[in-house]
């Protein structure tokens, strides 16, 4: 529907997510994308004839956030903004100057530019190592806020549909967190964000989940085997509605609905997609799409159709009543197996129903034969229902006993039999009729079969397990689970050797999160070879799981945890238990003042919940734990604000520590700093004095100076390594910082 | 592709059961008539119909699967208008049962005069209801064709073979063969004049190639084939196009679900290039060109594996649809039509989901779990190998969506993941101490995320052990089931039976066997080893040569070349053997100068590799530095050119990205089998080699191997 309207190539590599587009003369769209070698391409088509096409930025660094952006109002002249590990520049591509350039220690991972909250002021924001930044036009910094973990992406966008923009920070803490202000408003639990565009917010994940958010409730969500690389939302089809335009790594570009996600068109470009920008870049008064590939490929996208491919659609429109048709026929198709299938079904069980009722009275003697014979005694206590059917038409069985040239045969009935391969000759024509029975049982799964699935705590090995268990007679080939954060794949599978009645599956989550588990368990008798049910269960796999209830076994030596957390819950108690109740492994009754203690299987640390006069209290050591499930009440009371009390003494210990070694190693990076200035004048001293040497053709000391060069050069190598194992040390021990502070 | 691309109109005409025979032909109209057609079509369930128009004539035949129709007549040159049938091991000409005394499945047959029918592996003729002759084959039989090729009375047969022939039969003997290098799946005769003298046959093979070959009375010759420029699914079916302006169009179904229609060389030596595509969806399973319809001019009518009959008209080229209304479909009859059809679908539609909605009910009573009991759908599974990429692709489909596709394998290093043009995403399971020792060495769930009937994995196997790799197939259906496939993963699965005409001048390590065994018995353990060895050992020949797609050595069932294959089809033989109680003296002669000539020969592959490598590390420096825009005079003549044929390299090294780790990965396995067969221990001496790759030079390694 939508065809691509231009292309042509930057003719060079780009690096994935740094593309973007500005007016940067006020007037006309130019696209700027850094290059993987620390450069910044400007293409610039509607440039004046005697500037060149592509201009060349040098930044000598490795580029790691771009932006675009007016910084003063009422103006459409707008500035580039690079962002390095180390720095951020505002520049004026227009006039070729810097208009700031700022020391930003925490690195740019990504940018935006745009107001936020009330403060109407355009801001660059950069999200750096847990940091988020916001500076003015005149590189001041006026917006500082800590995040959970390195910022992978931001958005701007009114989520919160207050009139106000707010900033949606993705980071690698599998958090989508939304900031209004400085404050943290709602927090979504999901994983690494890559990129997004606010209106409904939109997400991709770095595991190739593709989902929408509106306001706070996610849509839908889809998932791929490709990673997406660019996000944008835009209406292409001109319906009013904007569409999710999405850019994969296969080089796939999609255009989705916002609604439900379904693929509306699709192109594949050679290389992965680096972004996706809109602009009018032909100026002619359309915005288009354009998508720009990591190897340069430039590819535009245009709302309006032309003549031809308008009528090209005209002739599918005339299409869609064969279209409609096929899946008419297909649904069609679908309903007639399904009730195939249930048909057979029945006609197969009412079939053993009835001669069940003729089982019944030759139970005894059957027992009897049983013992008669004395070995396998489970495929001959199968054979109860059927032993005497076998005698009722055994003129039948020994019919088809001559007939040995297959295994599986059907018989008048329509049920399958299975022909035993071990079966002993010497019971003569008896033995083929228990044979028969036997095997009658041995494929057909028991019709009222079942499976019992249940998740468990278990104190001996210290893991959250998921049990599976089948009603008696009932074997499991094989068990999948998926379940999403759960599972390094998202699914697991289970085989075991022989099949078995019951299965158990580890649990072993990576984070806190609450998820849907699906079990397919696939079932069989002992004997099935290749037709088997499948069961499907879906359970809810508690948040806090991997937090067992300690009252029920006594050996734990409980130390009372010396951190607390103690707020008042206006809520009824119910509400609170209630909470316990699905977020916890829990399977004794609660009562009104709650005193439980949970342990961690997985870190060992412990936690007690006490309740009292609508006192609640939660004594753990581990801030970050309290933090979450103290978010995670409140959300579930649907409280927005809650006045609590905390208190943790080791945890602020720890900050004193972090904080000290921070000092020290920010110390120990001036005093580098100051050596390295001093071996500096000493390069240009000897460089000087070598040349000077070398002019006046005094080669031996020509060659002293230039020797002590050499060793000053490695020298200053060496201070270079050590600065950068301090830098690191520093940047790691900042995070660890930065990690406490934001703890709520 | 050139202008002459041409593009069809799909209609769904009629939805039958299941199918997954070669089971759909039209009847030709009364001579001298331009009537439509009638389509004959059987499905698994044994039902006969025959369509025309709005009308269903329903023939039960039997209740085993309708494996194959063609049409005859009792003489030559009459219209052929009787309807031969296939059903299980017995043919029917239509209400007239012939008794065919086979003990195999029929699963081809054409009639032409006589009736050529061909079971697994024999080949028979039958006239006047009697075997007049009869041909064993040494392997599979995937299609026959009966044809004079002679002036005869009684026609030959044209024989589509699985080991990869096509063989050409006269009485009870082979008169030529013709190698394909794949399984042959499809034949047609490439000229739809009767008279002709042209005797050219159309051949599709299991990898989705196509060729011709000409038969004359005293050769048969091979003419062109597709270049292989894709990774291709099976060609099921063949079917002509009348072009009235030149050759034949050649249309091809495949199994993945892809509809190609070919135009014919300019020559009769030029392939043919390809004019359209379709996807139909799901594999289609036999086709034939007519007219069904009221349209106009020829369609395509072809039976799915769900039951889905389809047609497709048109086949007008591509510029007119759009600038000139279509007017099959902007027939305001038709449109009338369709209306009428969308309304009486939705009305059946519904009435339909009532019953099931009361079935399930009913079950529910029976079954609380609503247990599926009765196994109600077959899967049809393919397993093939892809030479060029050097992977096993395994494929399902079932005749409904699927939900699932569960893996399990006990094979050491076999892995299982997600085609790329298919909607699915495998997630493996860990590899946990507990699953080791099940032997579970790959567990796997394939998610499928569309509503599709057929899915598609790539397989990956490592040449030593061999297995099983069970597929867990479960379908979007209440009651839930599911269907194991089952696939023998042989230890050298890497392996691809070439012919003897391939082999050149080669030294080769030997490993003979003697002992009191049959040359069946052998036949049987070689199998136990390798893909592809004929089930029945023929006669005549004695020397089976196979060639390792990755190593490119040879492998023959006396002479090898290849070291690891060797040890590996020591181990196995010796332990089968033993099994047997059989007095085998395996005495292995590994030669030095094979080892030699192994490695001259793998020489250029793996110097070209380093020098890729090497230069493809130049070029994205030098690429950086001729982006600056500046005068660029100052380089090397060797880095000038280097950068002028940047583009070049780099897409050689794209093409390739695993090939240096799988040549070392080639070099070390070699060396270990090396050292094994010779008793050594190999882990001390496996540096050095990893020291003399690091710094390559064939003197150096030939040198190493043979110390």
């Amino acid at each position: 529907m939508y065809c691509s309207t231009f292309k042509f190539s930057l003719g060079t590599s780009i690096s994935e997510g740094l593309v973007t587009v500005g007016r940067f003369d006020g007037v006309h769209p130019s696209i700027a994308c850094a290059t993987t070698a620390g450069r910044i391409l400007v293409h610039d088509p509607h440039h004046k004839p005697d500037d060149p096409e592509v201009r060349y930025l040098n930044i000598n660094q490795t580029v790691s956030g771009l932006g675009v952006g007016a910084l003063e109002d009422f103006r459409t002249k707008q500035y580039l903004f690079v962002g390095t590990q180390t720095n951020l520049l505002g520049y004026d591509v227009e006039a070729n100057t810097d208009i700031f350039f700022k020391e930003v220690p925490d690195g740019v991972n990504t940018m935006v530019v745009g107001s936020l909250g009330e403060n109407k002021t355009p801001m660059c924001i950069v999200g750096g190592n847990c940091t988020i930044q916001g500076f003015d036009p005149k590189g001041e910094e006026i917006f500082y806020t800590i995040t959970g973990d390195n910022v992978s992406s931001l958005a701007l966008g009114d989520v919160l549909e207050e009139g106000n923009n707010n900033l949606i920070v993705g980071s690698e803490d599998f958090e989508l967190r939304v900031f209004k202000g400085e404050e943290v408003n709602v927090m979504l639990g999901d994983i690494n964000i890559d990129g997004h565009k606010a209106d409904h917010s939109s997400y991709g994940l770095e595991n190739g989940t593709v989902g929408v958010y509106e306001g706070t409730n996610r849509l839908w969500r889809a998932k791929t085997k490709h990673r997406i690389t660019a996000l944008h939302s835009f209406d292409l089809n001109g319906d009013g509605i904007s569409e999710l335009l999405c850019g994969w790594s296969s080089g796939r570009f999609e255009v989705r609905s916002m609604e439900d996600g379904s693929v509306l068109y699709s192109d594949e470009l050679g290389s992965c997609i680096a972004a996706i920008v809109i602009s009018d870049y032909r100026m002619d008064g359309q915005e288009q799409v354009v998508c720009v590939t990591v190897d340069g490929e430039v590819r535009g996208y245009n709302r309006s159709m032309g003549e031809a491919q308008a009528a090209a659609i005209a002739s599918m429109v005339a299409r869609a009543d064969e279209e409609q048709i096929q899946h008419l026929s297909q649904a069609k198709q679908e309903l007639l197996q399904q009730l195939k299938n249930l048909e057979d079904n029945i006609k197969a069980a009412e079939s053993v129903t009835s001669r069940s009722i003729f089982g019944t009275p030759l139970l005894g003697r059957r027992d009897s034969r049983a013992e008669l014979k004395g070995k396998d005694s489970l495929s001959l206590k199968k054979r109860d229902s059927t032993a005497n059917l076998g005698r009722q038409d055994s003129t039948g069985s020994l019919k088809r006993q001559g007939s040995s040239d297959s295994m599986q045969k059907k018989d008048k009935r329509g049920s399958l039999i299975l022909r035993r391969q071990d079966s002993n000759g010497s019971y003569g024509s008896d033995a083929v009729v228990d044979s028969d029975g036997a095997s009658e049982s041995q494929t057909e799964i028991n019709r009222n079969a079942s499976v019992s699935c249940q998740i468990f705590a278990n104190y001996i090995n210290r893991t959250v397990v998921l049990s599976i268990q089948t009603s008696p007679g009932v074997f499991i080939r094989c068990v999948s689970v998926f379940g999403e954060q759960i599972f390094e794949e998202e699914a697991i599978m289970i085989h075991p050797k022989t099949p078995t009645e019951y299965v158990e599956v580890v649990i072993n989550p990576k984070r806190n999160a609450s998820a849907q588990l699906f079990i397919k368990t696939i079932v069989g008798t002992k004997y099935s070879v290749d037709h088997f049910h499948v069961f499907e269960e879906a359970m809810s796999f508690p948040r806090f799981a991997l937090y067992a209830p300690v009252t029920t076994v006594a050996n734990y030596e409980i130390i009372e945890p010396s951190g607390y957390v103690v707020c008042h819950i206006a809520d009824r108690v119910n509400r609170i238990l209630l909470w316990v109740n699905e977020n916890f492994l829990i399977n004794h009754p609660l009562d009104e003042t709650l005193n439980e203690t949970f342990l961690n299987f997985k870190t060992g640390v412990i936690l007690t919940m006490k309740m009292k006069d609508g006192e609640f209290t939660l004594r753990t050591d581990d801030i970050e734990v309290a933090g979450e499930m103290i978010q995670d009440l409140c959300e579930f009371l649907q409280l927005s604000e809650l006045e609590s009390q905390i208190h943790f003494p080791k945890e602020l210990v720890r900050l004193q520590e972090s904080v000290n070694r921070v000092t020290e190693f920010d110390a120990t990076r001036t005093k580098l700093t100051v050596a390295m200035a001093d071996s500096a004048n000493l390069i240009k001293t000897l460089v000087v004095r070598a040349e000077d040497a070398r002019i006046l053709s005094e080669i031996p000391s020509m060659k002293r100076f230039y020797r002590s060069l050499m060793s000053l050069n490695e020298e200053l190598c060496g201070e270079y390594a050590k600065r950068v194992n301090n830098f690191n040390a520093l940047l790691d021990c900042l995070k660890e910082t930065n990690q406490i502070i934001q703890q709520p | 592709m050139s202008g002459d691309e041409i593009e069809f109109v799909r209609s769904d005409i009629h939805l039958i059961g299941p199918v997954s025979g070669r089971s759909l032909c039209l009847l030709p109209p009364p001579p001298g008539t331009k009537a439509t057609q009638h389509v004959v079509v059987g499905d698994d369930g044994g039902t006969l119909q025959c369509l025309h128009l709005k009308r269903v004539d329903t023939a039960v035949a039997d209740n085993k699967p309708i494996l194959r129709i063609g049409l005859g007549a009792p003489q030559r040159n009459v219209l052929k208008e009787d309807i031969y049938v296939s059903t299980g091991n017995t043919i029917h000409e239509i209400n007239r049962k012939i008794d065919v005394l086979i003990a195999e499945p029929i699963g081809c047959l054409s009639v032409e005069g006589g009736i050529w029918v061909a079971g697994t592996h024999s080949i028979m003729m039958y006239a006047d209801k009697k075997e007049k002759y009869n041909y064993l084959n040494g392997d599979k039989v995937h299609d026959i064709l009966a044809d004079h090729i002679t002036d005869n009375a009684d026609p030959e047969a044209i024989v589509g073979c699985h080991d990869g022939h096509v063989r050409v039969v006269r009485k009870s003997t082979l008169l030529f063969e013709v190698e394909t290098g794949a399984p042959v799946t499809a034949l047609k005769r490439y000229s739809t004049k009767e008279n002709s003298k042209d005797r050219t046959y159309l051949y599709g093979t299991a990898s989705g190639g196509l060729g011709s070959v000409t038969v004359d009375s005293s050769q048969a010759k091979k003419g062109w084939t597709l270049p292989p420029s894709e990774t291709l699914s099976a060609v099921n079916c063949i079917s002509l196009w009348n072009n009235p302006t030149g050759p034949d169009h050649i249309v091809i179904g495949r199994d993945d679900g892809l509809l190609d229609v070919y135009a014919a060389g300019d020559t009769p030596l030029e392939p043919p290039r390809r004019i359209s595509r379709v996807n139909v969806g799901e594999s289609i399973q036999a086709m034939d060109v007519g007219m069904a319809l009221e349209g106009e001019g020829q369609e395509i009518v072809l039976v799915t594996h769900s039951g889905k009959i389809v047609v497709f008209s048109g086949g007008r080229p591509v510029e007119l649809i759009g600038s000139k209304p279509n007017t099959f479909v902007s027939n305001p009859l038709v449109k009338e039509q369709n209306d009428k059809r969308i309304k009486g679908l939705r009305s059946e539609l519904e009435k339909l989901a009532d019953k099931v909605e009361k079935a399930k009910v009913k079950y529910g009573k029976l079954s609380k779990e609503m247990v599926a009991v009765v196994p109600q759908y077959k899967v049809n599974h393919k397993f093939w190998f892809d030479a060029e990429g050097g992977v096993w692709l395994f494929s399902v489909e079932l005749p409904m969506p699927l939900d699932s596709v569960l893996f399990q394998s006990n094979v050491p290093g076999l892995t299982v993941s997600d085609f790329d043009k298919s909607a699915s995403i495998t997630s493996t399971s860990p590899q946990t101490e507990e699953n080791i020792e099940d032997e579970n060495f790959y567990l796997g769930s394939g998610r499928i995320l569309e509503q599709v009937n057929r899915a598609q994995f790539k397989v990956d196997t490592q040449e030593g052990k061999g297995g099983t790799l069970q597929a867990y197939v479960i379908p979007l259906t209440s009651p839930r089931s599911c269907q194991v496939v089952k696939i023998d993963i042989k230890p050298l699965p890497l392996h691809v039976r070439i012919s003897e005409k391939e082999v050149e001048n080669r030294q080769f390590h030997e490993l003979s066997l003697t002992g009191a065994f049959s040359l069946s018995e052998m036949n049987a353990w070689l199998s136990l080893c390798l893909f592809n060895v004929p089930e029945i050992l023929p006669k005549d020949i004695m020397d089976l040569y196979f060639r390792d797609s990755q190593t490119k050595t040879l492998l023959l069932c006396k002479y090898h070349d290849s070291t690891s294959a060797l040890s590996i089809i020591k181990d196995i033989m010796t332990k089968e053997a033993s099994v047997r109680g059989t007095l085998l003296n395996a005495v292995a002669t590994v030669s030095d100068a094979a080892v030699a000539d192994c490695l001259k020969m793998m020489h250029p592959r793996i110097e070209r590799q380093c020098q890729l490598e090497k230069r493809v590390k130049f070029v994205v420096s030098l690429q950086e530095l001729s982006t600056q825009g500046e005068d660029m005079s100052y380089l090397s003549p060797d880095n000038a050119s280097l950068l002028r044929k940047a583009d070049e390299i780099l897409s050689e090294h794209k093409a390739m990205p695993h090939e240096m780790a799988k040549l070392t990965k080639m070099l070390h396995d070699m060396f270990i089998a090396k050292q094994k067969l010779r008793g050594r221990d190999t882990k001390s001496r496996m540096e050095e080699l990893n020291r003399v790759l690091s710094d390559y030079s064939l003197e150096a390694l030939t040198q190493l191997f043979c110390s």
